[in-house]
């Protein structure tokens, strides 16, 4: 445990500033750890690069990976699109 | 799956809508219902909807919920205490194995050989985890998005994202970053 801050919440609060749900009073703290934690700084270039990875020509690289998806998670996948769709 | 085929969907509905009014969580009921109707499978009957087998299923689904909601309570520590040892942090919330350098990782991208990996990555996921992580990531749902489609919480999303984040880079660093130290 480094600060105030553990290596989980930290986790936790770097995944949740990826999707901005993160108060400043987190954002704060996590600053403070990541300055002083090697590991979690680490942990944010990587949270970054899978980012980067889902987001990276979707139909270039996602379109391959797509094609060997087990059949059930592509059908999850498949229906929320549709899910979605509807909703709109 | 092929054993959803065994059961009439009938069952298979009125064990959904028993277990969502227990649990009150859309994901968390599709995950007991799924679990009790692989463990009846694996009974090797064939079911046609009879009522005897039915109050058989809902006994063992009421297990199911059971296990389901002590193990809740123990994870809703994920977002609230941390007391607890995980796959990924011990009690105290430090690194059981502290995220290594990966370097350069964006050469990977390029590579073919990465792709199996992030794929196989994704596939060791628990099905609901890669989904999230594949609506988000790649489709470029937002949360409310997810949460709307999926009928799951704010928490329970970004829980789930997390999870998968946390996973797949144990995965990516344990079979490619760890092996080809570039």
């Amino acid at each position: 445990m480094i600060g105030l801050m553990s290596c989980r919440a930290a986790a936790q609060n770097l995944s949740a500033a990826l999707e901005g749900e993160i108060g400043l009073l987190q954002r704060l703290g996590l600053r403070f750890h990541l300055r002083s934690c090697p590991n979690c700084s680490r942990l944010r270039g990587q949270l970054s690069f899978l980012r980067a990875v889902g987001g990276y020509s979707p139909r270039h690289l996602a379109q391959d990976v797509w094609q060997d998806l087990k059949p059930e998670l592509r059908e999850s996948i498949e229906q929320a699109l549709k899910r979605r769709d509807s909703l709109r | 799956m092929e054993f959803n085929q065994t059961f009439a969907p009938a069952t298979r509905d009125y064990l959904l809508f028993f277990a969502q009014r227990r649990l009150r969580d859309a994901e968390f009921a599709e995950e007991v219902v799924q679990e009790t109707l692989l463990a009846a499978w694996r009974f090797n009957h064939s079911f046609a909807g009879k009522s005897s087998e039915k109050t058989w299923l809902v006994g063992m689904l009421k297990h199911k919920i059971a296990d389901c909601l002590r193990r809740v309570s123990r994870e809703r520590g994920l977002f609230e205490s941390e007391h607890e040892t995980d796959e990924f942090f011990d009690r105290v919330g430090r690194w059981q194995a502290a995220p290594s350098d990966w370097n350069d990782p964006w050469q990977a991208l390029t590579q073919k050989e990465f792709q199996t990996i992030l794929q196989q990555a994704l596939q060791a996921l628990p099905l609901r985890q890669a989904q999230v992580f594949w609506l988000r990531e790649v489709e470029e749902f937002s949360t409310e998005e997810i949460c709307k489609t999926l009928g799951l919480s704010a928490t329970n999303t970004l829980v789930l994202l997390h999870r998968a984040r946390l996973r797949l880079r144990a995965y990516l660093e344990i079979h490619w970053f760890s092996v080809r130290p570039s």
